[in-house]
This record gives structure tokens, sequence and C-alpha cells, in this order.
């Protein structure tokens, strides 16, 4: 195994992700203040506050694919391992929660699970990223 | 292939599972543990779908498995921008269809699957 490829891939400072994710939390952030300061604006206003997070998730999958496209081959096996983790935890974290309310309990019928979700998905997403990211580490390295 | 494995065995299963906990009503008289118990009839059905995935993407070879896997990794893609996209929309007081979130789940994960293995493929083959 040569040396280069246990480091991480280095790309350029603009298309870093952690830059993208960077971009993406303080989307998702401000998103959250703008549309608090923006409640009872223009339907139009609000559109395009919406907007932001969506435009900042592109740009965070869009660093992520150049990154992973960059990366030499035993990276991109992480990157894929840790990715997949990542959806089986959204999906089973969805499901479980799904009927749990539908069955009546946490969280309470009138909360709707999709804002519930918004607000718990980045946090299941990295959770799942870690383990994989881990867990491929140690397999390939 | 060893017959836990088999899809004819993995599929019904799991959907059978499914439909248990789907079906349970917020209203199903019984005690709270049996309804908790059904609802969480989805945990083990579906940690058994994702080890049964897992050994038939082991079975592919080197280039499928980098498909399937792309493929995954655009469901997961597409599922967390429509659930960010529509979370948002909501927020800023919009009526969001009567769609649920499970709904947006199973559909992002079929489409986003289906795309990610089409543009992998036609990337690599």
């Amino acid at each position: 195994m040569s040396e280069r490829s246990l480091l991480l891939p280095k790309p350029p400072w603009f298309t870093h992700p952690v830059l993208g994710a960077a971009v993406l939390g303080a989307g998702l952030f401000g998103t959250n203040l703008l549309l608090e300061a923006v409640q009872g604006g223009s339907a139009p206003l609000r559109l395009a506050v919406v907007l932001v997070p969506v435009f900042a998730f592109l740009f965070w999958v869009w660093t992520l694919a150049t990154w992973y496209k960059m990366a030499d081959e035993m990276w991109q096996r992480i990157l894929l391992t840790a990715w997949t983790y990542s959806l089986v935890g959204s999906a089973l974290g969805a499901l479980v929660l799904h009927y749990v309310q539908r069955a009546g309990f946490f969280p309470p019928a009138d909360y709707p699970t999709l804002e519930y979700w918004g607000d718990v998905l980045p946090y299941s997403f990295a959770l799942g990223f870690l383990i994989g990211w881990l867990r491929a580490k140690r397999r390939y390295q | 292939m060893s017959w836990p494995w088999n899809p004819l065995v993995v599929l019904p299963v799991f959907t059978l599972c499914f439909l248990v906990a789907r079906l349970v009503p917020r209203e199903l008289a019984g005690s709270s543990e049996l309804r908790l118990f059904l609802a969480l009839l989805i945990v083990p059905a579906l940690l058994y779908l994702f080890l049964a995935q897992r050994h038939w993407v082991r079975q592919l070879d080197e280039l499928q498995r980098r498909i399937h896997l792309e493929g995954y990794v655009a469901a997961l893609a597409v599922i967390l921008l429509v659930v960010f996209t529509l979370h948002f929309v909501q927020k800023a007081g919009f009526v969001v269809p009567s769609l649920e979130f499970i709904d947006v789940v199973a559909l992002g994960y079929v489409v986003g699957f289906v795309a990610g293995v089409f543009f992998a493929r036609r990337r690599y083959l």
C-alpha cells in the first residue's frame, strides 16, 4: 500500500467537503433564522429563502462528488461504505420513528414527522457516516 | 445461496413485517406494549433486509458492487434533498400535500437508487 493511499485526497480549497459541509450547516441554520424574520412576508420572498438550503445542499453534494472522483481506489471504497452506512442509518431511524408515531408514541401525532426529520436527519446522516467511515478505515487500512 | 439469504425468503418476510407495522392503528385495542411491539417489528425486519442486501452485494464482482454502492449513495442524496426542501417549504408556511415522511424516504430510495445505478452503469459499462 503506497504512502499516498493512506492520506486523504487534498482537493482545491473551494471544492473541499469541509467547506461544503460548513456552507450547508450555515445554510440550514441561517434559513431557520431567516424564515422567522420573513414570517408573514410575501410568498415569493419566503420561497426564495427556502431555496437557500437547497443550493447549499447541492454545493455540498458537488464538493463530495469532486472529492470522491479525486480519491484513489481505496478511499473511494471507504467513502462509498461510509455513505451506505449513512443511508441505512437514516432509513432505519426514519422507519422506526414513523411506526412508533403511528402506534401512538413519540413524537406526538400532531408533530409532523417531516418537520421533525428535517431537524434530525443531518445528525443521523453524520452518525451513520462516522460509523461507516471508522469501520471501513479499520477494514481497509 | 443459502435459504436465509434467498430473496424468495427475505422479501416476503420483510413485506409481512412491514404490513403488520403499517396496519397497526393508533386506536388498536389492547395494551400499549402490544402496539409498541408491533410497531417495532419493522426494526428486525429492516436489519434482516439490510444484512441480506449486504450478502447480495458481496456476491457481486468488483465493478457491479461499485455500481450498486453508487446507486445507494444517489438514493441517499435524493432523500436528503427532498426532505430538506419539503421541510423548509413547510416551515415557510406553504402547505405540503398530504405526504408522509415515510413516502418521501421510500420514493427517494427507489428513484435515487434506480437513477444512480443507471448513471453508474453508463459510466462504467
